[in-house]
């Protein structure tokens, strides 16, 4: 059968099921799409065609993913394979363990299909701070796929994998998918294991989907989520059925509209995008109502003092003693130390881990670091006070903007910590938010939505995203490649 | 700023360049500008209490049970530098 | 001018968990090096902490033994700082809201019983091990020891003297001996110290600065290194020169403290609470259960056996400082109910033997039930004290019991009167002219009588009833 990897998981199973394709098929088809297409997207780091087939030959005999290949995010541990955060220094640097979400992937007979692209160590809203190469838009290769998980949105968009896994911290996975026209979505924290997940900030990081519809992420989550006793920070609360939730009907649920995100300024195509959006849920027997999340305009700096104060310590780790790279011929052992940060390390990994470093030392832990945490109690207060009043869910814009050019934010560092002002708050508070396309632009870029959850109520997302989906074909259209 | 970022910097065991010291010391006072509007515009109860972290309720313990290490070839596979069954590093001194 | 030194010391214990603090990995001593590693105590990225649950709870205990308030709250903090031993180049550590504060232990001193208040007892991370190559320009890791669960137990600066840190530190070590959470071994790491002393002036209250003194390996190297430095610093006073603040190492081959001199830069170690490990509020009754299941403590067992066993206070303080050797006599006082013949026996002929072959009270061979049975032989007048006395070595070489070797050597006193009577009528019969001298009123001559049936007996008779015998035999003539 031709084309394969342009289908869905869902509608690969059902061929897997009636023996009409073979796991091997599945892979050769998408593996010989990303060799013609991903010269130009350069999504994939890591993708060796052998060993994905071979894992084929030895799938469980039953499984919900039985056959279906699921690129990895560079910052998700894969035992004895590469596994580098897109950083030089982990370059060469193979896990001798899996991530626990890996662990599951597999026991569901899905196949690990190469390791994506993405910003070093997850700094980054662009793709672009990769130690390897950038990676670019699908739907203009003069364009930025967002980041960080940049890579894992690209192949799924490009049908060069038929799912992906991300990460997102401030937005990493619900940008990109954004900006690429696939559905990403950031669970609550907790919801899935973060063992084996390169931290970037550990109080903020969720490993999450980005498919092709709503159906492969709600069974895609479905395989990842769940309490795991490897990781202190999971929560021990019953996965439901997910797919169970995909019905064509919002009737009765009440979507809130926070004010604060529908603000001058703001892309006016974006904007329109998602008000059509609106009305088509209320339209649907949704009801709509105005809503407001006031210290919206915190998250931001919040969201940079908690995210780079952790990061600049859990990437301490990455010193030249156990693992990854080390600086040639060091004099002693500052001078090890570092060489080897100063080579191995990328321009923003630097700039985080030193505002992270100045706002944890002594003397501006209080006026920062304190303050911050503060802050970001009032964030998550203001999400409860939404749900509490009896919203379903929260419905914004993904991104503020459509892709953007290749190097138009790169020198500005503020402008690209921007470019996440309304994924942020998401992460600070905990909740799960979801991207679904929503539109294009004139120029033919794709618009995201963003749905945003109570604690542990994933399943919200979906079926409201799902019916949105039923009343859309944006999902349909493909990047022409 | 620029004393600041050194200081930092050797925290951090990263070295700079200069031109790095002067290019991440604007940045950083464009950011830390932008940070700023925490203390500057929002005044803070002291009751409300900091969040380190989404849920603070319960914690997994782990039961007192010896799990299989790692062989330490195995341990060892990513060392830059070994020697035997040890990680090496430079000559630390002490006294 | 009379100083006085002021001094606070920093314990750190290794608990006696099976398995390390956050990971499976086993807490063995020892072991080829890194062979007791995993990703998560080696520091791998993307490896989490999960906390041992029992490590917790002996924290627990120790915080209750030493009167803490124990927090209902349990956080961790991150210590950042960079070394080659430290694999995540933070530890996890307590910081603002240890698990427990405001405890005292009380020790003796020569003046009598002092209180030392303990400012905090917190839970931590063990780090790796450094091994620096001889003459060569590298170092080496092995992270065995690294993420092993460590107690930090810091006290106020109560302590006054040298003798005194010594006795603190005596006294502390028996505690955590006595709540079985730590072998205590200074040799094997598993108990180290840390000294922080200024001096002052007798009389006076305030603070001088003080050194932080290091690299010390036994109780008697914390007590001559506070000896030294008291020297140094008083020195230092009478010649006006400055005390720094500083890092000093115990040199134990020169008997000297001396500064680190490695430029070490402020500590700023930017501590912040573990993200890894959610703060999490310890359920009212786990604290109570620990309370309800801490064992008897040496103080009260101390006065249990003078008061209830009716022990002298000198016996009992030497029983109670060795707690197998307490267990010891407890059990075998339930089979023997003579507590002070015990610890006779115990604190002589037992302890003896078992220093001299470098044993502990529960390793030896001789059960306490054996023992019990002995000194019952000895109060049948089966056997002699001085027979019990050679009967015991035999015993503690081999286990056997008294009843065996007593039979086996057919050691067994007469006491069996008519055959004693024939062999005092046979030595009264020999020997005419001592009888003669005994009832002319000479009380030696009759030792030597007993002593005539004795060697007729081969040792084997019951001294007491021969000397009445021959009394009896001799007042008749």
């Amino acid at each position: 059968m031709d084309n394969l990897y342009s289908l869905t998981a869902g509608e690969l199973l059902s061929l897997l099921d009636k023996k009409s394709v073979k796991p091997e098929e599945i892979i050769e088809s998408v593996y010989s799409r990303a060799q013609s297409v991903d010269k130009k997207i350069k999504g994939y780091i890591h993708l060796d065609k052998e060993k994905a087939l071979s894992q084929a030959k030895g799938l469980p005999a039953s499984g919900r993913l039985r056959g279906i290949p699921v690129a990895i995010k560079d910052n998700i541990c894969v035992e004895g394979e590469l596994t580098t955060c897109a950083s030089k220094i982990l370059r060469g640097f193979k896990p001798p363990y899996n991530a626990t979400i890996i662990e599951k992937l597999k026991s569901e007979g899905a196949v690990i299909f190469g390791k994506t692209n993405m910003d070093e160590f997850a700094f980054g809203s662009s793709c672009e701070n990769s130690s390897y190469f950038p990676t670019l838009n699908p739907w203009d290769t003069a364009r930025i796929p967002g980041g960080s998980s940049g890579g894992s949105a690209a192949v799924v968009s490009a049908d060069e994998a038929i799912m992906a896994i991300g990460s997102d911290t401030g937005g990493s996975i619900r940008q990109p998918a954004s900006l690429c026209g696939v559905v990403g979505m950031k669970p609550t924290y907790g919801r899935v294991s973060r063992y084996g997940l390169i931290a970037f900030a550990s109080s903020l990081d969720q490993i999450g989907p980005l498919t092709k519809n709503v159906h492969d992420a709600a069974l895609l989550l479905g395989v990842i989520a769940g309490f795991d006793s490897k990781d202190s920070t999971s929560v021990n609360v019953p996965v439901p059925d997910y797919l169970s939730y995909l019905k064509n009907d919002v009737k009765g649920m009440k979507i809130g509209i926070p004010k604060e995100y529908f603000v001058a300024g703001m892309d006016k195509e974006v904007e329109a995008a998602v008000k059509e959006a609106i009305a088509l849920l209320k339209g649907k027997g949704a009801q709509i109502v105005e809503v407001t999340l006031p210290h919206t305009e915190y998250a931001v700096a919040v969201y940079y003092i908690i995210a780079t104060a952790e990061a600049s310590s859990n990437l301490a780790r990455f010193d030249g003693v156990q693992y990854g790279y080390r600086c040639e011929d060091p004099a002693n052992l500052l001078d090890m130390y570092e060489r080897t940060r100063e080579e191995g390390f990328g321009a923003e990994a630097k700039r985080r881990i030193i505002l992270g470093t100045y706002v944890l030392s002594s003397g501006y832990y209080d006026a920062y670091y304190l303050k911050a945490q503060k802050v970001r109690t009032l964030i998550k207060n203001d999400f409860e006070q939404v749900f509490k009043s009896g919203c379903d869910c929260i419905l914004t814009p993904t991104s503020p903007t459509p892709a953007f050019k290749v190097g138009e934010r790169s020198s500005d560092p503020l402008s690209m910590y921007l470019s996440d002002i309304f994924t942020i708050s998401v992460n600070l508070a905990g909740v799960p938010a979801l991207s679904i396309p929503c539109g294009y632009t004139k120029g033919g870029l794709p618009v995201g939505m963003q749905l945003i959850g109570d604690f542990f109520k994933e399943e919200e997302l979906f079926r409201a995203a799902y019916t949105y989906e039923c009343g859309t074909d944006w999902h349909k259209r493909s990047p022409e490649l | 700023m620029e004393d600041k970022v050194r200081y930092v910097a050797r925290l951090a065991r990263i070295k700079l360049t200069d031109e790095e010291v002067t290019l991440f010391s604007r940045q950083l006072d464009g950011i830390l500008g932008y940070v700023d509007k925490l203390n500057q515009k929002l005044d803070v109860q002291n009751r409300t209490l900091p969040m380190s972290h989404p849920h603070e309720a319960s914690n997994s313990f782990r039961a007192d049970e010896v799990k299989p290490s790692l062989p330490p070839e195995k341990a060892l596979s990513n060392a830059p530098q070994k020697k035997g069954d040890f990680f090496k590093v430079p000559r630390i001194i002490e006294e | 001018m009379a100083y006085e030194p002021v001094v606070g010391l920093e314990v750190h214990v290794q608990l006696k968990t099976v398995s390390k603090m956050f990971c499976g990995c086993t807490t063995e001593f020892g072991g080829a090096p890194n062979s007791h590693t995993c990703p998560v105590c080696l520091g791998f990225p993307g490896t989490l902490p999960v906390l041992n649950r029992r490590a917790l709870v002996e924290a627990i205990r120790v915080a209750l033994a030493v009167g803490c308030k124990v927090s209902d709250k349990v956080k961790f903090h991150r210590k950042n700082y960079f070394y080659p031993d430290l694999p995540k180049d933070y530890q996890i550590s307590q910081y603002d809201e240890p698990l427990s504060e405001n405890g005292h232990l009380k020790i003796k001193t020569g003046g009598g019983e002092k209180t030392i208040r303990i400012k905090r007892v917190h839970m931590e991370e063990d780090a790796g091990k450094l091994i620096h190559e001889e003459g060569g320009d590298s170092s080496f890791v092995d992270f065995n020891r690294s993420g092993m669960p460590l107690l930090e137990i810091v006290s106020e600066p109560d302590i006054n003297s040298p003798e005194e840190a010594y006795q603190y530190l005596t006294d502390l070590k028996l505690l955590l001996r006595y709540l079985d959470v730590s072998d205590c071994d200074m040799e094997k790491g598993s108990l180290r110290c840390d000294a922080n002393i200024s001096i002052r002036k007798k009389g006076e209250t305030g603070l001088g600065t003080k050194a932080e003194v290091k690299n010390m390996n036994s109780f008697k190297a914390v007590k001559s290194a506070l000896e030294f430095e008291f020297e140094r610093q008083s020195k230092c006073l009478e010649t006006g020169e400055r005390i720094v603040q500083e890092t000093r190492l115990w040199n134990p081959d020169k008997g000297i403290t001396a500064s680190m001199r490695s430029k070490e830069e402020a500590h700023d170690y930017r501590y912040f609470p573990e993200p890894d490990l959610v703060p999490f509020t310890l359920q009212g009754d786990l604290v109570d259960e620990e309370r309800k299941n801490l064992p008897e403590l040496p103080e009260a067992r101390k006065g249990r056996f003078i008061g209830a066993l009716g022990l002298s206070g000198y016996d009992a303080e030497v029983l109670v400082q060795d707690k197998a050797t307490a267990d010891y006599f407890e059990e075998c006082v339930k089979f023997y109910n003579k507590p002070k013949i015990i610890s006779n026996w115990l604190m002589g002929d037992v302890s003896a033997y078992l220093n001299s072959k470098n044993l502990s009270a529960g390793d030896s061979k001789l059960k306490p039930q054996g023992l019990a049975g002995l000194l019952k032989e000895v109060d049948s007048g089966k056997i002699s004290g001085k027979m019990a006395k050679d009967i015991i070595i035999e015993m503690l070489d081999t286990g056997k019991g008294a009843a065996a070797i007593i039979s086996e050597k057919g050691l067994s006193q007469i006491s069996d009167t008519g055959e004693l009577e024939k062999f005092a009528e046979e030595t009264i019969a020999e020997n005419a002219k001592t009888a003669e001298d005994f009832l002319k009123g000479k009380d030696n001559a009759l030792m030597f009588l007993v002593g005539q049936v004795m060697k007729k007996t081969k040792g084997k008779a019951n001294p007491a009833v021969v000397n009445k015998i021959l009394r009896d035999k001799l007042s008749k003539k």
